[in-house]
């Protein structure tokens, strides 16, 4: 877990959002099923799960605009249907899938947020955030002028205006080409390291979740089902790969790996692939190195995040 | 409610307007090519001597532009919003339902007040007729009745629109035209089917005209018709903010709401 010691805001212990019991039913079907979990200062928390898991229906009750039947949201210690909208001051939402008015140009668009947000010197606010996200230039051009990646980047502006202590993001990054994804996560890292930011962050992309994510959810049908850090979860997988090249064939290593009762699998004629527990890997490479054949090539592939939420979403840990 | 608020909702608004030539058009040029129609028929019907119906006739076009813009700016300009995918962004704001209907309340005020002086500069001269002829006391007070009035109506159509989704939002700028025949608009109530009398003595505007027209004809307020068209709109304010109300928490709850977006 990287935060804690980079960002001298991290206090977990500190809550700025608790969620206990949280559920929602449509008719028949329960979206979201009892859930409960808080989101600490300066914390960045991941939300996961297959579609239809619940995620987009917890971040629009987080948010107000779709109702729970039960459970309780508390911001900053308050229950956020009594102080819906001291809350929302505090903070804020960014989505991929939310655009702003394209017939009004960038800084009309965020000055119209701006007085929702009442925010003062709102035009050398804009401008300042604007030139930190590299779109200062854009700020008349029309919104629907604007590139996908550069919608992405003035919706960050526009979720930043009134210095949010939450920010709730729902795949911000989905139509971005890497180098500004890269880019946005870099200045989200960034955001909490100086300010203290907690982000709810849901995501398909389980690199970017790693990278981000002190803990992350695990959501299915609409249960919680792992809540961990991204280390702890992987953990769960206990297999790790060790890929083996050797030259002048695979019989010794073959004989070698059968006789200590671990799967395998050929690939090709010069490679052996050994599905086992991580711990085990150093034995057998001290093993492999003593039977006579030289090893040209040496792979290990520890289980990820990505493992573990195909594992989730096609049965349970 | 908060002012700033408010006033970002009509920023967003005024914005919009210069930006857009459908909502210019639609509140600003098919309304002004309204009053010329009906002040061309009035010309005729004057040279016809039927002065004073040519004048109802014009002066129930003009007055029912409050009615229109007033619940096109409410009903529809929360539409700009749904189809740009931004309506979520401005709820999950502090910004609450009261304060958004405020302003485009305020918003379609303000252009009813720049329309009705231009349809009104257009009649006196190109028709010759002056509006203010029914004194600018009964303006001000049918301006009142026609604005509560299309709130009311707007107001009751956007919830249903919040509920049922988007497919039914050509509501939103067609639903209040149904009442211009039935409001006693061109003509005086006593005109009308009887069928047709009891529906139009369920609506407010029909005071409003009926009062505009008295007004015309004798120079004076007939403050009955003022009353009864005041205690209407408070009824159907009443019943459609409660409706609005309603429909907006069903809407929230069943998900629509965020669904209607998408």
């Amino acid at each position: 877990m990287r935060s804690p010691v980079e960002c001298i805001w991290y206090d977990a212990s500190m809550q700025v959002l608790e969620v206990k019991n949280l559920r929602k039913e449509y008719a028949d079907i329960v979206a979201v099923d009892d859930i409960s979990f808080s989101l600490g200062r300066g914390e960045i928390v991941g939300l996961l799960g297959p579609n239809g898991a619940g995620k987009t229906t917890t971040i629009h009750m987080l948010l107000g605009i779709t109702l729970h039947n039960g459970g309780t949201i508390h911001y900053f210690g308050k229950d956020f249907s009594k102080n819906r909208e001291e809350c929302l001051q505090r903070m804020n939402a960014a989505s991929a899938f939310n655009t702003l008015q394209g017939r009004l140009t960038v800084r009309e668009n965020l000055l119209v947020f701006a007085e929702l947000y009442q925010v003062n010197n709102a035009r050398k606010k804009i401008q300042t955030l604007l030139e930190r996200f590299e779109m200062g230039e854009h700020a008349s051009a029309l919104y629907w002028s604007l590139s996908s990646g550069q919608r992405t980047r003035v919706n960050l502006v526009k979720s930043l205006l009134n210095d949010p202590e939450i920010l709730l993001m729902d795949e911000p990054t989905a139509s971005l080409d890497p180098d500004i994804a890269d880019k946005t996560l870099s200045m989200v890292e960034e955001l909490r390291r100086e300010r203290g930011l907690s982000i709810l962050y849901t995501s398909h992309n389980m690199p970017e979740i790693t990278r981000l994510c002190d803990r992350v959810i695990f959501l299915d049908h609409g249960k919680i089902v792992a809540l961990d850090t991204p280390e702890n979860l992987t953990k769960r997988i206990p297999n790790a790969t060790l890929r083996l090249t050797v030259s002048g064939g695979t019989d010794a290593l073959q004989s070698y790996v059968r006789g200590r009762n671990v799967p395998f699998k050929l690939v090709g004629t010069n490679c052996i692939e050994i599905s086992t527990e991580e711990g085990r890997i150093p034995e057998l490479l001290f093993g492999a190195s003593h039977l006579g054949a030289t090893i040209t090539d040496i792979e290990i592939q520890k289980p990820t995040l990505e493992d573990v939420f195909l594992q989730i979403a096609r049965t349970d840990v | 409610m908060n002012p700033r608020r408010i006033y970002g909702v009509l920023l967003q608004e005024f914005f919009l307007t210069i930006h857009s030539l459908e909502i210019f058009v639609d509140v600003f040029i098919f309304p002004l090519i309204s009053v010329v129609i009906f002040g061309l028929i009035s010309l005729y019907l004057v040279g016809s001597n039927e002065t004073l119906a040519a004048q109802y006739i014009l002066l129930g076009m003009v007055l029912w532009q409050v009615i229109w813009v007033i619940a096109y700016s409410v009903a529809t300009g929360s539409m700009w919003n749904i189809w740009s995918k931004n309506l979520s962004n401005m709820f999950v704001s502090p910004m609450t339902a009261r304060e958004y209907m405020t302003a485009h309340f305020l918003s379609g005020c303000l252009k009813a007040v720049v329309l009705l002086v231009t349809a009104g500069a257009i009649s006196e001269w190109i028709f010759r007729f002056n509006v203010l002829q029914i004194g600018l006391p009964v303006l001000l007070l049918v301006f009142v009745l026609f604005a509560a009035f299309a709130f009311a109506v707007s107001i009751a159509v956007l919830g249903l629109i919040f509920r049922y989704g988007t497919r039914i939002a050509a509501l939103s700028w067609s639903l209040i035209t149904v009442f211009q025949p039935l409001a006693a608009t061109f003509f005086p109530l006593s005109a009308m089917p009887a069928p047709l009398q009891i529906l139009a003595r369920m609506l407010p505007p029909t005071y409003g005209f009926e009062a505009a027209r008295y007004a015309l004809a004798h120079h004076t307020v007939d403050w009955n018709l003022i009353a009864q068209g005041a205690l209407l709109d408070l009824v159907y304010c009443a019943v459609c903010v409660a409706l609005f109300a309603y429909l907006f928490r069903k809407s929230r709850d069943s998900g629509q709401f965020a669904k209607n977006e998408s």
